[in-house]
């Protein structure tokens, strides 16, 4: 007989929690808002009855900011002293929707008597500030400039600012700014004794936008290229564009594993739209300890977000479970033609990846000897891809059976990664997964 | 020798659960019944605020589930909380014991070792329409419906209205217990009443305690340790000796104490409509107008402001009422000399320090004073124990005071303050129940015996005499007498 499990150490639950400053950036880009309004019909899923019988919903963005102004009321419900900043970005600019400027109009002037006035205040300025964005969008688009709404959504511009505005109100305190700022000190007079009184800060990031397009390039792109395709599925090299999206992106990220910011990201293309995950935004959910997590198309969102989302980062690991990460393409993107790769080749001095061996660097200038090269289209030739798979399988519905067979697999899988990797990285090319 | 070792009061879990400001509205809302919570939470306000004052643990697995259909299984509750499957439901209920107490949620068994808790119906409705705005009770306070250019008083009048009522109140409390002559207005004589049913003043010449002289009261310990708290538990506690001294009539509570609530949803600086926001508790916030909760322009007019009093009630942890007065709170210096500087021109906190400081030499801004063992043990006297001391002086330790390595307070202050205390209590007073014995052979057998039972409390060898717990003392007497039977007979 299996001796009885350990009680819950009821003690070691924190009895408070920092006060929490929830980011959340919303990709607002029209052409992928008009996809998600109107999904292809979903694969059904025999062997998953629960999920089948679960219908598309298509999701508009008034629908969907609806249900994301309930899930911050939440969050501002959940403590006093959490706070909110919103930030949309559209294709190619990324703007503050709250907290509204200190010097613009206060918000309305009278409260609803059965609404909490933070709330009132939080919803109506992010609808005003959604509309001023749409309304600024039709005008570069009557001004006739309408390959802008090609190029993709402004992730890294609205993860930067995002960032520079968790800096701004956590700055990473040394004893000096304490004495200049004593209430930035952590304060052991405060009722939390577990943990200092600093906010905690996480970016949520929505993303609507299908496929590798996330992160490829943020400037913009060749018109002859992207004329004809009106369905935002840009995967194409923008040639000539050194400063990718790519090298942003994982700035940022670099920046938020730092100073342990953690980047939840929501994405809410289904498969049915979408067959390849956003990996760069997967990989910044991987690599900053957050919650990723791709939405099926069959409704169920505000649900979804309050299971997942809500919970601060003091409290997830422990004692709350975090839903399980799937697999992580670990791929890169080329410096030089914004490709996504499997195996690329390195800059010895300055680490910059191209797709191809080239006798000077792109990036540092540095001269490569030109007899190598050969030595290493051939031994590219030999590395055969690893076969991780790609696509994130959808969660499992019954929580019941969940925890348990999750967390095998993806043990199982992480370690095949791992594996393949300590296989393949021999010699100069270097293999990236 | 050695050395008494005090647990710092800041690590000591007793301290830490009665430290909190709502401790006073904990305990009121734990013995409340199933049908005062649905009373309750018919409100909005009131399901935001009970949310908010669960531990995290409960408080997120609540809003997991609030959109849930399905009532929440307490399988579901272990694999969100990384549990094993097979963990009791004793030590689940044990983590839900907040929620289940607010009566959010039912307990209901499904079968062995599985548990349904349906939430409350009247709670989760609240707390989705609290979350979505579409609510109907207008707990969140119906705005007056003024003229734009009619003219409102400012935040900083509001607060300094507030405050001077509250400490108005403090003031005649202390002045009352140490003689010292400031100028105080008396307060009301509702409030007087209150603090007499309350017990923290009492009339001395009043024997009887049933028609005491208002106008005679004088502090009690209770009064000074009420002192020594923080605002917001002194706040709730007022708001609750109000709630059970005034509302026996326990259908009129509920709608006062969502009242309170609400207030504490409100924002300072809007002005609201009395009639309209709480038609049914009108005189009760009428009362609350003698505290300084809210501003009325003129007695008897519907419009009313509240005050920081009000607004900061439900900040749960007092976040927001320190970043309104910080500056003001936080102004004592504590040397390991024990001298005591106070950056402070407060009355009221002057009088208060006075209570355990010899101070020394004032200035317009400034106070020096010294703790020592004759102020100290005086404070003792009127019942004010070292650890609430110990919590005043940290609670207003001046930032500079962080700059040091941690403890704030120095450990040889606090456990000097531990000491004066110890030497009041030196004498501990205990019934006990003496057996004085002749035999040796007797003696030594009731002494293990009594050992094992964990009844003795004492023994003397030599004169043979064992003391012993009260309540064990039939079962010590037939075991001495069939011991002695056994002995005799053995002879």
């Amino acid at each position: 007989m299996a001796p009885p499990p350990p009680a819950p150490d009821l003690s070691s639950y924190p009895k408070t929690t920092p006060p929490s400053v929830l980011l959340v950036i919303i990709d607002i880009h029209p052409l992928s808002w008009s996809l998600l309004a109107s999904p292809p019909p979903l694969p059904s899923v025999p062997d998953q009855p629960a999920i089948d019988k679960a219908h598309a919903s298509p999701m508009t963005l008034p629908d969907f900011v609806t249900i994301l102004m309930v899930f911050l009321n939440a969050h501002l419900a959940s403590r006093w002293g959490n706070e909110v900043v919103v930030y949309g970005a559209s294709a190619g600019r990324a703007k503050l929707l709250y907290p509204p400027p200190s010097n613009a109009v206060a918000g309305p002037s009278k409260p609803r008597p059965n609404t909490y006035l933070p709330f009132q205040l939080l919803d109506s300025r992010i609808e005003q500030g959604l509309k001023e964005m749409a309304a600024e969008e039709q005008d570069r688009l009557a001004n006739g400039d309408v390959n802008s709404l090609n190029q993709p959504p402004a992730m890294v511009s609205a993860l930067t600012k995002a960032l520079c505005f968790i800096n701004r109100i956590n700055p990473h305190t040394s004893a000096s700014a304490a004495l200049v700022d004593p209430t930035a000190a952590p304060d052991p007079s405060a009722p939390s004794s577990t943990g200092p009184d600093r906010p905690e800060t996480r970016i949520l990031v929505i993303n609507a936008t299908p496929g590798e397009n996330v992160s490829t390039s943020s400037s913009s792109l060749d018109p002859s290229q992207t004329n004809g395709e009106v369905d935002g599925n840009v995967q194409k090299a923008s040639g000539g564009q050194m400063r990718g999206g790519y090298v942003g992106l994982m700035n940022c990220v670099f920046a938020a594993q730092k100073a342990k910011v953690p980047i939840d990201v929501l994405s809410l293309p289904p498969p049915s739209i979408d067959a390849s995950p956003p990996i760069f935004l997967q990989q910044a959910a991987h690599l900053t300890e957050g919650i990723y997590w791709q939405w099926n198309g069959r409704g169920g969102l505000l649900q979804y977000l309050h299971a997942l989302y809500l919970p601060p980062p003091s409290l997830r690991h422990h004692p709350f479970a975090v839903p399980p990460q799937d697999a992580v393409g670990f791929r890169a993107v080329c410096f030089c033609h914004h490709k996504t790769l499997d195996v690329g080749f390195v800059c010895s001095v300055c680490l910059s990846i191209f797709c191809e061996p080239r006798p000077v660097c792109l990036m540092c200038k540095t001269r490569f000897p030109i007899k190598s090269i050969p030595t290493l289209k051939s031994l590219a030739s030999y590395i055969e891809p690893i076969p991780v798979p790609d696509t994130v399988p959808p969660p499992p519905i019954p929580k019941n059976s969940k925890s348990q067979n999750n967390e095998n697999n993806k043990k199982d899988r992480n370690k095949s990664v791992v594996n393949g990797n300590s296989g393949g990285g021999r010699g100069e090319p270097i293999e990236i997964d | 020798m050695v050395q008494p070792s005090f647990s710092h009061p800041r690590s000591d879990p007793s301290s830490s659960t009665s430290s909190s400001p709502t401790a006073a509205l904990d305990a009121f809302l734990d013995n409340q019944h199933q049908s005062y919570f649905e009373e309750l939470y018919k409100s909005e306000a009131v399901c935001l605020c009970v949310l908010r004052s669960l531990p995290p643990v409960p408080r997120h697995i609540i809003l997991h589930h609030l959109w849930s259909h399905q009532p929440l299984r307490t399988t579901e509750v272990k694999s969100f909380l990384q549990l094993d499957i097979q963990t009791s439901i004793q030590d689940v209920d044990e983590i839900m014991r907040p929620a289940l107490n607010r009566k959010i949620l039912h307990p209901m068994m499904l079968k062995k070792n599985k548990m349904l808790w349906p939430s409350n119906d009247a709670f989760k409705k609240g707390l989705r329409n609290a979350l979505t705005g579409l609510g109907t009770s207008n707990s969140f306070g119906v705005p007056f419906d003024r003229d734009d250019d009619a003219e409102i008083p400012s935040q900083e009048v509001l607060v300094a209205y507030g405050e001077e009522a509250f400490e108005g109140i403090l003031k005649y409390m202390v002045s009352s217990g140490l003689g010292i002559g400031f100028s105080v207005a008396r307060p009301q004589a509702e409030v007087l009443e209150l603090l007499h049913i309350s017990g923290l003043m009492i009339d001395p010449t009043d024997a009887t305690g049933q028609n005491p002289n208002l106008n005679k009261m004088t502090i009690t310990s209770k009064g000074f340790q009420f002192l020594l708290e923080d605002r917001q538990t002194q706040l709730w506690e007022v708001l609750m000796y109000y709630l059970t001294a005034k509302e026996a009539n326990s259908e009129r509570s509920a709608e006062v104490l969502s009242m309170f609530f609400s207030l504490g949803c409100m924002q300072l600086g809007q002005d609201y409509s009395a009639s309209k926001s709480f038609p049914h508790a009108l005189s009760a916030l009428n009362d609350l107008a003698q505290y300084g909760f809210i501003y009325r322009p003129s007695p008897d007019s519907n419009q009313f402001f509240p005050t920081h009093l009000a607004t900061a009630l439900c900040s749960g942890d007092a976040a927001a009422t320190k970043s309104q007065d910080a500056d003001e709170k936080r102004f004592l210096i504590l040397e390991t000399n024990y001298k005591i500087y106070a950056y402070t021109s407060n009355e009221l906190e002057i009088a208060i320090l006075n209570l355990f400081v010899d101070i020394r030499i004032r200035y317009p801004n400034l106070v020096v004073g010294k703790l020592d063992r004759k102020n100290v043990k005086s404070a003792m006297e009127k019942g004010i124990s070292a650890n609430q001391i110990i919590s005043y002086l940290s609670s207003h330790a001046h930032p500079q005071m962080y700059n040091s390595p941690p403890p704030l307070l120095h450990p040889t202050i606090v456990d000097q303050l531990h000491l004066w205390d110890r030497e009041r209590n030196r004498l501990k007073m205990e019934d006990t129940v003496m057996l004085e014995f002749f035999s040796k052979e007797l003696f030594e057998d009731t002494e293990t015996e009594s050992k094992a039972n964990a009844a003795l409390q004492l023994s003397v060898p030599n004169q043979k005499f064992l003391f012993i717990e009260p309540q064990t003392k039939a079962a010590i007497t037939d075991f001495v007498k069939e011991r002695q039977n056994q002995l005799r007979s053995g002879f």
